[in-house]
């Protein structure tokens, strides 16, 4: 059965992901994001010993979660879950206080230096609304991305996502990101940083 | 989802809509329907913008692409999804391209120089002024019979600078983008007749990869990155890949087998070996279309076994034998060449030796093997009308230091989007002899930015980008069909109320003229046309075109396929064209025996190799140098990483995510030197030395050291050079990888090697020593 | 599995050091209420000189506090959003409220304490401590609502803010006692028993902060992962001099020492006790807020 109400996934094959930051550029010219902060990215993380080694590709974006703390904690209701369940900033709203920053377990939100507002990635609802897909799907090389209606069985999210095995990043955090994630390492998620001598 | 979404209306509205529309009739297999109405919109206001489809030519891949205007602001490219090659991806470096039209520091009028050679002082002039004296220098040239001292340095090819130099009778020409792939050039077309076959991996099961790094860069780029990436997951082929390295086609294979450099030609021997003897090559192939029997082939290799292959190489004789097998029997298979193959002075050997494993198992002009190019044919039937730089193997000169050697005379030294001075090997050679007056009297760049060799120019022209011209050109044909692409203006001056009275494509003819390069820039064509008219006699009468739009027009007037299909408009509502006749694309070689329609053999046994005093068959050479290495002695490799390339350096977005290019060092190894991750070394080889961070890694042999090219420049422009500066553009205040700098330029140390058969340089066998500071 | 981190983004500061100010300065006032109200709420006479003294820091310093929130909002401007635009939700929905109301009851409560009005006095101390507790409360639940801040995200962090309130609170009344009476009074003589007293509830206070830091800790390093690289952080990383020896050491430990030993019952000693007791606080503010921000999410 079709469900009217939408509710939109993104789902990123990591089999096909080259890691090549085309999402993550693609994403800056289309929402306009300045140097330093980033709406997507792509963690690269090495594993093993040489030559049993090996290395990950990540990409990131926000989850656009259906138990959003960023939406929890905003103060003046400027972070919005649309019925869809993309979550948005209404970016005349946001005070900037950051408090959706120290929330969200996945650090996808920063502030714009410029406009002084919490951003984030909320799947390019400008072009979905106007029946597009994100700017960052067109421009995948590989079509290692993928969005569309979960809702909707007949969608190729849908279908790809009912026959593989998906995974999200930290389940634990009660969020239920619908970002999605086929062939996703533990150990690229939870590698960090490591300081600089 | 697919289903619901615009209307009609809205559809049409959009102009790309005409595009995509078309685009259906034309139609491969292979373009998901989802994708086919694409259009943009305005963040901001919500607006349709106004879509042009056109040509990427920031690498040889030649992606179809779509620009987007809003208004008359160039505001994002995105990929065409109708282009059979890129099918609608597109790489980093394309999609920052508005970040090489826009760039607050581009090159935007006519300078030539005041203060002494390099001293960064200019004066404006006028293009009245430039047309005079380059005029004048060439007409006087040629007059005086010694047109031979005029040195060509083109970083791109243009087929109207092509006409010009071959009109005016030039012979210093120096190729950039021939010259690395020469050596693989001169091995295909001593075995095949043609320089360089296209690899059908969408449709083999086993691939082996020598030296390419295709998911980062290749001279088709995106179209075979797509093309492994589909085969491999939705297909279960299997992609295996040596390199020194972990490329990231490496780390997204099946197996890397990490390899020490310029070793591939003994791995493919020993591999060629084991299908030989245990009579898994085909036999019919090598019989009927290669001029080798088999029995010879035994012989040869029969030196050649995995056990030395492995002490030679490093990769495991278990390996060599398990692999053999597969990509004998697991077919269709195909054996990929990159220039990790091709950049050593054994390169051409080496590149013999891989394309013998595919004649073993007979994979040309089959499905998922090797193919030959197809281009779109004029009406004389002849494919040569679009020159097409990989057809052409006249290369006279092989880099600015071959003058010096070779003593040239010369007068005027034209560099067009080259930039000798950064990217020749012992570049800072290079940079001396360009600088010194005597040498080289008159030195006139003609590029987007002052580069390197710009800042020692008498005279610097402003390029225009690709984004603001016209070109016709043939895209790597990789479904076996002829692809013709249109690289049209997409940089607008018009007013934004304009362009949305008038907002389909349709209308597009209607607001031509107004689309023209940023300041004073000039298409190169356009200046070449005009040196013509003031040239005049058979120079003009041989470019008898107004300009550049013109000329693609009467060009393409002469495909009489094109023509049937709505000529030139068609081409300009959908950015490129494929000849629907041969739509479905064919193999020359079926598979059935009868039905060959090849004419020619391979040859794998080479009478020109023979008579010029070299082996005639594929044969493993190696260089004695490299046997004996210290333990801090290393070959030094360079790569192309995604997010360089030509028109990135000054780019905001490349350089924001790569803007350090540290030296990757085996972490064993490194432990043993007592390196740590990001301690500081000095590299040094026999022309130079470089200080740089060491990244310490699994990733790379431990014989190897490696390091992305691209990075260190001291000109360009401030992104480039990692520093934060004020402009109208507001991200640039906000560079913020100034401490972190920019990286270095690894051609300080490459030494200036070839390989001695072909000439071709071998860019990746400098041994270096390291010691830490 | 052994990793290294090839390529990954630089991740903006959330909070920062104006946050840990401002948990600093909503905590010494809510601190400074408490004490004051123990005289007049709870007739605690040997408090009594606190009264005063107590309301109008707690006063001062919870209006001087907003300024580093709206320092660190990226539009100051519009906060009034946040009074038009609620989000119960939303701990700092929350602090709107109570930022209002406790100053507001601040005065109200000085107001009568000044003049004299006792049963006033006692009823708007009442109400007050509701509020001084949920004015620094409030600040431990904006912390804890960040789940994936190991250091954050428990449920002993407004307690624990509440402890180290009273600890900073009780600290900097003694050094405002003292400099009042050596300064101000009329007599110019301290009160050397209430001091004396102060340090004494001091002490236990710093027991019970300490017990309470200890559990956190304790918890903390046998829990998740990310819960244990932020023990490794506090006790052996790069936050271990700030929370080992700032904080605990020189914040508590010394001066519970200088408190509770016979022999140090001195002015002076309860001076420098009192001091590093203000100091330490402030690096616990320090080291939760950055601290908890160190350690990368993703
Ligand atoms: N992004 C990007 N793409 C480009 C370009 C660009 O500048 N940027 N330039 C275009 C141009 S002009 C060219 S010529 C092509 C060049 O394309 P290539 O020549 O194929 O590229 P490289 O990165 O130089 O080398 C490919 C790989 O060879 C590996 N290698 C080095 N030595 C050896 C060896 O001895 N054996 C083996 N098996 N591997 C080895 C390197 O580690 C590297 O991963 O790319 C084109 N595409
Ligand atoms: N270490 C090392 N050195 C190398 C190589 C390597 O692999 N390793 N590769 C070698 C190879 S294969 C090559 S081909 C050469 C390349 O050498 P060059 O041809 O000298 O290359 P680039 O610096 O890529 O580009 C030259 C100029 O073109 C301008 N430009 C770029 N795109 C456009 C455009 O679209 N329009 C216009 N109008 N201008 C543009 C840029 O401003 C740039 O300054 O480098 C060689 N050098
Ligand atoms: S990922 Fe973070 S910002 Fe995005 S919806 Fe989830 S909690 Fe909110
Ligand atoms: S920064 Fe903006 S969106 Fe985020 S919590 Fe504050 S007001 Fe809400
Ligand atoms: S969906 Fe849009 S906003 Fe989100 S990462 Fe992709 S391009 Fe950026
Ligand atoms: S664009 Fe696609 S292939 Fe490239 S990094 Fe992003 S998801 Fe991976
Ligand atoms: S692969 Fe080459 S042609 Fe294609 S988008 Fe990238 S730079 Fe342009
Ligand atoms: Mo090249």
């Amino acid at each position: 059965m079709r469900n009217k109400v939408k509710r939109y996934a993104m789902l990123f094959d990591l089999r096909k992901c080259i890691g090549c930051n085309a999402c993550a550029v693609a994403c800056k010219s289309e929402n306009n994001v300045p140097l330093g902060v980033w709406r997507s990215w792509v963690k690269k993380v090495e594993k093993g010993h040489y030559p049993h080694s090996k290395e990950f590709f990540l990409p990131i974006v926000c989850n656009n979660c259906e138990n959003p703390i960023c939406v929890t904690v905003c103060p003046v209701g400027a972070s919005i879950k649309r019925s869809d369940g993309i979550i948005y900033i209404d970016p005349h709203r946001c005070i900037g206080c950051r408090y959706c920053m120290a929330a969200c377990p996945y650090g996808v939100r920063y502030i714009n230096p410029k406009l002084n507002i919490a951003e984030k990635c909320y799947w390019c609802h400008h072009r979905v609304d106007a029946g597009l897909k994100p700017a960052c799907v067109l421009a995948c090389p590989t079509g290692a991305i993928m969005f569309g209606d979960l809702n909707d069985p007949e969608s190729d999210i849908s279908k790809t996502m009912a026959k593989n095995a998906v995974q999200v990043i930290k389940p634990e955090m009660g969020t239920k990101p619908h970002t999605f994630y086929i062939d996703l390492d533990i150990d690229t998620v939870e590698a960090k940083q490591m300081e600089e001598e | 989802m697919s289903k619901i979404g615009i209307s009609r209306r809205r559809f049409i509205k959009t102009g790309l809509g005409c595009v995509a529309a078309a685009a259906t009739s034309i139609g491969t297999a292979q373009i998901p329907a989802a994708d086919k109405k694409t259009m943009g919109v305005s963040r901001t206001s919500l607006k349709s913008l106004y879509a042009i489809p056109t040509t990427c030519e920031q690498c040889p891949a030649g992606c179809g692409i779509i620009a987007y205007l809003d208004g008359e602001r160039l505001v994002q490219i995105l990929g065409n999804p109708s282009h059979p090659n890129n099918q609608g991806g597109i790489c980093t470096k394309g999609l920052a391209g508005i970040n090489l039209v826009n760039d607050p520091e581009r090159l935007l009028y006519p300078m030539k120089r005041i203060g002494p050679r390099g001293s960064d002082s200019w004066t404006r002039i006028t293009w009245d002024e430039v047309y005079f004296t380059l005029g004048t220098r060439i007409k006087e040239m040629i007059r005086d019979g010694r047109i031979s001292e005029l040195v060509v340095d083109k970083g791109q090819n243009d087929s109207l600078l092509d006409r010009f130099i071959t009109a005016i009778g030039s012979i210093h020409i120096i190729n950039r983008p021939a010259l690395k792939n020469l050596t693989r050039d001169t091995a295909f077309t001593a075995m095949i007749k043609s320089p360089l076959l296209f690899e059908d991996v969408g449709r083999s099961r086993t691939i082996l990869n020598f030296g390419a790094n295709p998911y980062s860069n290749h001279d088709q780029f995106i179209g075979i990155a797509r093309r492994l990436v589909r085969a491999r997951i939705e297909k279960g082929a299997r992609l295996i890949t040596f390199d020194v390295r972990m490329s990231e086609t490496a780390a997204k294979s099946d197996s890397w087998h990490p390899i020490k450099a310029r070793t591939d030609g003994i791995v493919a021997l020993a591999m060629a070996k084991v299908i030989v003897e245990k009579e898994l090559a085909d036999k019919n192939f090598l019989d009927h279309n290669t001029n080798c029997p088999i029995s010879k082939i035994k012989h040869h290799l029969s030196p050649y076994t995995p056990e030395l292959a492995e002490r030679e190489s490093g990769v495991k004789a278990v390996d060599i034998e398990r692999l053999a097998i597969e990509f004998a029997t697991r077919k269709p298979s195909v054996a990929i060449i990159g220039g990790g193959v091709s950049d050593h002075e054994n390169g051409l050997q080496n590149i013999r030796c891989i394309a013998l494993l595919n004649w073993l198992v007979g994979n040309l002009e089959k499905e998922g093997g090797l193919f030959f190019p197809r281009f779109p044919l004029n009406h004389q039937g002849k494919p040569s009308l679009l020159s097409d730089s990989r057809l052409e193997l006249s290369h006279a000169v092989k880099g600015a230091m071959e003058l010096q050697e070779i003593d040239t005379q010369i007068d005027t030294y034209f560099a067009y989007l080259s930039n000798p001075a950064y990217n020749d090997p012992d570049c800072e050679s290079s940079a001396r002899f360009l600088k010194d007056e005597k040498s080289v009297p008159f030195l006139v760049v003609m590029d987007t930015h002052l580069t390197e060799t710009a800042m020692m120019a008498d005279m610097v022209l402003p390029a225009a980008t690709y984004l603001e011209g016209w070109s016709i050109s043939s895209a790597p044909s990789l479904d076996k069909v002829p692809i013709l692409n249109l690289r049209q203006p997409v940089v607008s001056i018009l007013s934004t109320a304009k362009v949305l009275r008038f907002p389909t494509f349709d209308s597009g003819k209607l607001l031509e003229p107004t689309f023209q390069p940023l300041g004073e820039s000039r298409e190169i064509g356009n200046l070449c046309l005009e040196l013509a008219r003031r040239i005049g006699g058979s120079v003009l009468a041989s470019l008898p075109f107004e300009n550049t739009q013109d000329y693609v027009t009467k060009i393409t007037s002469s495909i009489p396929g094109l023509k049937k299909q709505g000529g030139f408009k068609t081409l300009k509502r959908q950015g490129f064209w494929t000849d629907k006749t041969l739509k479905k694309g064919y193999y020359l070689n079926s598979g059935k025996k009868s039905t060959s329609n090849m004419t020619q053999k391979v040859k794998i046994y080479s009478d020109t190799l023979k008579h010029n005093g070299h082996p005639p068959l594929p044969e493993y050479q190696p260089v004695a140098s490299h046997k004996e290495m210290n333990s801090n002695e290393f070959i030094f490799t360079t790569f192309k990483s995604n997010l360089t390339a030509r028109g990135a350096s000054n780019s905001k977005w490349a350089r924001e995510i790569l803007h350090e290019n540290r030296l990757w060092v085996n972490k064993k190894k490194a432990d043993r030197l007592g390196i740590k991750n990001g301690d500081k070394v000095r590299v040094i080889s026999p022309v130079g030395t470089l200080i740089t961070r060491v990244l310490t890694t699994s990733r790379i042999h431990p014989r190897s050291v490696a390091m992305a090219e691209g990075l260190g420049h001291t000109a360009i422009g401030n992104v480039a050079k990692a520093r934060r500066f004020k402009s109208k553009d507001q991200d640039t205040n906000l560079i913020w990888w100034s401490k972190e700098g920019n990286g270095v330029n690894p051609n300080k140390i490459i030494e200036r090697r070839i390989d001695p058969i072909s000439g071709g340089q071998a860019l990746k066998d400098t041994k270096v020593l390291i010691e830490k500071i | 599995m052994d990793t290294q981190v090839i390529y990954n983004i630089i991740h903006q500061e959330a909070f920062g050091l104006n946050i840990a100010i401002y948990f600093y300065l909503t905590g010494l006032s809510a601190g400074s209420f408490i004490l004051s109200t123990l005289a007049f709420g709870f007739g605690m006479k040997q408090y009594k000189p606190l009264g005063k003294v107590g309301v109008v820091l707690a006063t001062m310093l919870l209006i001087i506090a907003p300024f580093f929130l709206l320092i660190h909002i990226g539009m100051p401007y519009r906060a009034w959003n946040l009074f038009v635009y609620l989000n119960f939700a939303s701990p700092i929905t929350w602090g709107t409220f109570l930022l209002v109301l406790y100053p507001i009851n601040c005065l109200i409560y000085g107001y009568f304490m000044f003049k004299g009005n006792m049963r006033l006095t006692r009823i708007f101390g009442f109400i007050g401590i509701p509020l001084a507790i949920s004015v620094h409360g409030y600040t431990g639940f904006i912390l804890a609502f960040g789940k994936a801040r190991a250091l954050w995200n428990t449920a002993l962090m407004p307690i624990l803010f509440l402890v180290s309130a009273i600890v900073s609170g009780i600290a900097l009344m003694i050094l405002v006692c003292i400099i009042k009476d050596r300064f101000f009074s009329k007599e110019k003589k301290i009160d050397l028993t209430l001091i004396f007293n102060l340090g004494k509830l001091l002490a236990w206070m710093i027991i019970f902060d300490l017990f309470l830091v200890g559990s956190d800790l304790i918890v903390l390093s046998i829990s998740h992962s990310d819960a244990q690289a932020v023990a490794h952080l506090l006790l052996l990383g790069k936050f271990s001099p700030l929370f080992l020896i700032v904080e605990n050491l020189l914040g508590k430990i010394v001066p519970f020492i200088l408190l509770v030993v016979p022999k140090f019952r001195r002015l002076t000693t309860i001076v420098v006790a009192s001091i590093l007791v203000v100091i330490g606080i402030f690096f616990m503010r320090y080291v939760v807020v950055v601290g908890g921000e160190f350690i990368p999410l993703i």
